[in-house]
């Protein structure tokens, strides 16, 4: 509620925006803005988004192709180049999971976090997993087969869908193994600098197909391990792109899809679990979760991309991609109808207020994405005593939050009735 | 820039929808769609999710619907520290080290598996994961070497309290057509004290993880509703009556609703007693760790803060805990349900099982007030015979007694929390018919009755529990 506005304002506000989305579901007059089209436009962007990560995906797979191909310390370079690039516009569809529950059950394959590292590989001496994970050490590349929750798994040959069971009968939400961050594991190895400079840095000859040059990290290796390393790399960027394309295909345009559904549904419904997305992204998931937690326990095992220290530039994609999928941009393109444009309608000062919220945001994000590629990444802003670093972060909380609070306005502006993850009672 | 043509991924989209294959789940229905009963949490009821209960692991994962976007921050918070393990002190994560001495598990998560219940071990030699061995002597004090509850794990340097086996003693259940159930129930063996055997005296028993769901509505259940509830007994032919426990933070008497023996009057109180006892960290309301002045060698551990729980973490963690959603129900409306349904009642299921309560207001959160809910649960102790018998008291609690545990989300158990998950306090019961079985004492006449249905009956009542 805008506590500047006297009361008698703000109910003739809402009566506006009622008679607004009434007298516009039914006809296309004027320059009013259409609620479906605004489905229509998130339907489309949404497409977009998982497109533009599978066709970076499918960069990486290329580049792992080659690490495959011959390891060396410029193709092991060449894959994480491509892993960070193909973060960016994942990280921008998260906007998208919390309003559609097949995207946030999806999730779980593609973007688990934080992993016990021991699970997949070899683990450094100082390695501190839960004491309660009896698989924490389950090193599956090193196995050949292994007893997960009372069952055992034959892990010979390494196969995505040994993988994908071995995460799914795990009852241990840190057994990771798939999606981008056991891809990003296995590309950089454990980050052993805490909360001070420096990422993981997994040697090339983990992955030598010589096997004098075959390494786990500092020590000689059975050529094996290397072997199964490049398998389990080729293995998991295959599942991701799969995943990727049936995502993509869920907002095709074709009848049926679910993104088709959303569109030709009560639009009230859809755009109450659009709002409810992004509002959920943008206060719960982001602000308390990846960025909150982590301040709160100064651990970097709370940071999202901890072994390539690339977690700043992947809440600077989720911030953006919050902002895209309000304006109904994605970088150049754009769509006819936006929530942005709804809102100018139904209360041109709380659009001006979002506005500014969302600039707000942008900015305080890019301060942290400015200071990680400076020399200060994420695990160090959150280290223990570095208040400079913490206000940085308090900073993108803080407008985090003040965007949230306003989204739930504009639910309340287009009379959705609060924003709520069920479609709502009409 | 409005008005661009939409082309750099038309092309694409036209390549990937050939490869679609749709699921053939269907959405979700809609909140007011659904009948009260279909909506355990009332207007907190969790929806839109996978309609395919078996893929449901998450169904218990979920924050109260009503929430407002802006209180879903804290949520989060709470669910972190809920989930991720708490390290031993000192470490470079203050808020999250304190861990033991003696501990059970190092997350609230190790135990409550997704949110829901957990288990005896699958197999003998499997240690103690999900479930706790609580201690206690004749006259209902705790072991004077191992206190309330065994530890069997500690920091490198301390011997664990115990070491523990579970085995499992047969029985046959045999209905009045001839066919019969088989039951286990388990049979604990400790051995490798620390410190010497335990008293004579003391007996254990061993208690599974509840589920974390509707916490916060059980809470916002007016005193005097249950009091209510307590003064029908007679006229229901029962004795169920309220623990009266102490609460911490008041220092008044008032009635126990959480835990196998409702011996918690508050989630907070429940979250803070886990965390000394299950994990070994100290709060603002438990401030020493679980060892006795027997256990001397806990004091030479350092501590992670005093206390070791910090106040934001506190309040963040209870929180999550009072807010997690029942999921929806599913073919509630299926005749053969319906049938259940009534079965249920009639049989006097329903008596102890009360379906529905009204919340009142909730002291902290609105989104917990006023709602029509359905726990299938009247929240009082009744004595539920020798057969289900756990030798520790706790409070007005004698061993026979047990609060009737709520029902919501049991057609989830075992997709939320995998295969080994059972039912009743120990999780001795594989099947919702043998923890039908099992209920003896107040709940003997209702058994027997469901018991001398026609088999196909029985199954009715089963179906109905399933989709609960």
């Amino acid at each position: 509620m805008d506590a500047r506005l006297p009361t008698i304002l703000l109910a003739l506000r809402r009566t506006a925006a009622a008679l607004l989305l009434a007298g516009l579901a039914g006809c296309s007059g004027g320059d009013a803005v259409n609620p479906q089209a605004v489905l229509a436009g998130y339907r489309t962007l949404a497409h977009a988004g998982y497109s533009d990560a599978y066709t970076a995906a499918e960069g990486l797979q290329d580049a792992i192709a080659k690490l495959d191909a011959s390891p060396s310390p410029a193709t092991l370079a060449a894959a994480r180049a491509a892993w960070r690039k193909a973060r960016r516009p994942y990280s921008r569809t998260e906007a998208l999971r919390f309003g559609n529950w097949f995207v946030d059950e999806w999730e779980h394959r593609v973007n688990a976090w934080p992993i016990d590292e021991g699970f997949i590989d070899y683990v450094a001496d100082g390695y501190a997993a839960s004491p309660t994970n009896p698989e924490a050490r389950l090193n599956l590349i090193a196995a050949q087969r292994v007893r997960i929750g009372g069952r055992t798994l034959d892990t010979e040959p390494m196969r995505y869908i040994v993988l994908e069971q071995a995460q799914s009968i795990s009852n241990i939400e840190a057994n990771v193994a798939t999606g981008y961050h056991a891809i990003e594991f296995m590309l950089w190895g454990q980050d052993l600098n805490g909360t001070r400079l420096g990422a993981g840095e997994r040697p090339w000859t983990d992955f030598a197909r010589d096997a004098a040059d075959c390494t786990d990290g500092a020590n000689t290796a059975p050529l094996r391990h290397c072997q199964r390393r490049r398998d389990f790399l080729r293995e998991l960027v295959e599942l991701l792109r799969r995943d990727l394309r049936d995502m993509t295909g869920k907002w095709g345009p074709q009848s049926g899809s679910f993104g088709d559904r959303l569109v030709e549904g009560d639009p009230k419904a859809g755009l109450r679990r659009m709002l409810f997305g992004l509002a959920t992204m943008s206060g719960d998931e982001l602000a308390g979760e990846r960025m909150q937690v982590a301040l709160l326990a100064n651990a970097p095992e709370d940071e999202q991309d901890c072994f390539s220290d690339d977690t700043h530039r992947s809440l600077l994609a989720n911030a953006l991609g919050i902002e895209y999928f309000y304006f109904g941009r994605l970088g150049i393109r754009t769509v006819p109808a936006s929530l942005a444009d709804l809102a100018k309608q139904a209360d041109p000062e709380l659009a001006a207020d979002l506005e500014l919220a969302f600039a707000q945001t942008r900015r305080a994000m890019q301060a942290i994405a400015r200071a990680g590629d400076n020399g200060q990444p994420f695990d160090t802003l959150i280290a223990p005593g570095n208040s400079d670093g913490a206000a940085l972060i308090q900073a993108g909380i803080a407008a985090l939050r003040e965007q949230t609070r306003l989204l739930e306005q504009l639910g309340e502006a287009l009379e959705l009735g609060g924003l709520n993850p069920n479609a709502p009672n009409s | 820039m409005r008005g661009q043509l939409w082309i750099s991924t038309a092309l694409l989209a036209c390549g990937l929808a050939a490869c679609e294959r749709e699921s053939a789940a269907p959405e979700p229905p809609r909140q007011a769609e659904l009948p009260s009963a279909a909506l355990p949490g009332g207007q907190t009821t969790f929806i839109a999710r996978n309609p395919l209960t078996a893929l449901s692991s998450g169904a218990f994962s979920q924050a109260a619907a009503n929430l407002p976007a802006s209180a879903r921050g804290q949520f989060a918070v709470g669910n972190s520290f809920f989930t991720q393990p708490w390290v031993s002190a000192p470490a470079s994560t203050a808020a999250r080290d304190g861990l033991g001495p003696l501990f059970n598990a190092a997350a609230c998560q190790d135990c409550h598996l997704h949110d829901g219940r957990g288990h005896p071990p699958a197999q003998p030699d499997e240690p103690l994961r999900a479930a706790v061995i609580r201690l206690g002597r004749a006259d209902g004090s705790p072991d004077p070497t191992y206190g309330r509850q065994v530890q069997p794990l500690a920091l490198p340097g301390l011997p664990p309290e115990a070491s523990v086996r579970v085995g499992w003693a047969e029985q046959r259940f045999e209905f009045p057509d001839g066919s019969a159930l088989d039951l286990r129930r388990p049979e604990l063996e400790l051995s490798d004290w620390a410190d010497g055997p335990p008293a004579a005296d003391t007996r254990a028993t061993l208690l599974v993880a509840p589920p974390m769901i509707g916490l916060g509505l059980l809470e916002a259940i007016a005193e005097a509703d249950i009091a209510t509830q307590q003064a029908k007994q007679a006229t229901l032919g029962l004795a169920g009556f309220a623990n009266q426990v102490p609460n911490l933070e008041t220092g008044e008497t008032q009635i126990g609703r959480f835990g196998w023996k409702a011996t918690q009057p508050t989630v907070r109180q429940q979250s803070l007693d886990a965390f000394v006892n299950d994990l070994g960290i100290t709060s603002a309301l438990f401030a020493e760790d679980a060892c006795t002045a027997a256990q001397r060698k806990c004091e030479t551990f350092p501590h992670g803060g005093t206390p070791e729980l910090q106040a934001n973490i506190d309040s963040a963690v209870t929180f999550y805990a009072s807010h997690l959603a029942p999921p929806a129900r599913r073919d509630y409306d299926n005749p053969d349900v319906l049938k259940g349904q009534g079965l249920f009642d009639t049989l006097g299921c329903a008596d102890c099982h009360r379906p529905s309560w009204q919340t009142a207001e909730h002291h902290s959160s609105a989104a917990l007030s006023n709602q029509t809910i359905w726990p299938y649960t009247d929240l009082l102790l009744h004595d539920m015979g020798p057969g289900l018998a756990g030798p520790v008291a706790a409070h007005q609690a004698g061993p026979q007694h047990w609060r009737t545990p709520p029902l919501w989300g049991l057609g989830h158990a075992k997709t939320v929390g995998g295969p080994a998950v059972g039912y009743l306090h120990d999780g001795r019961a594989r099947t919702l018919a043998e923890a039908i079985a099992w209920h003896g004492g107040e709940a003997e006449v209702a058994r027997d009755a469901w018991a001398a249905l026609p088999a196909a009956q029985r199954r009715l009542v089963i179906r109905f529990l399933a989709t609960l």
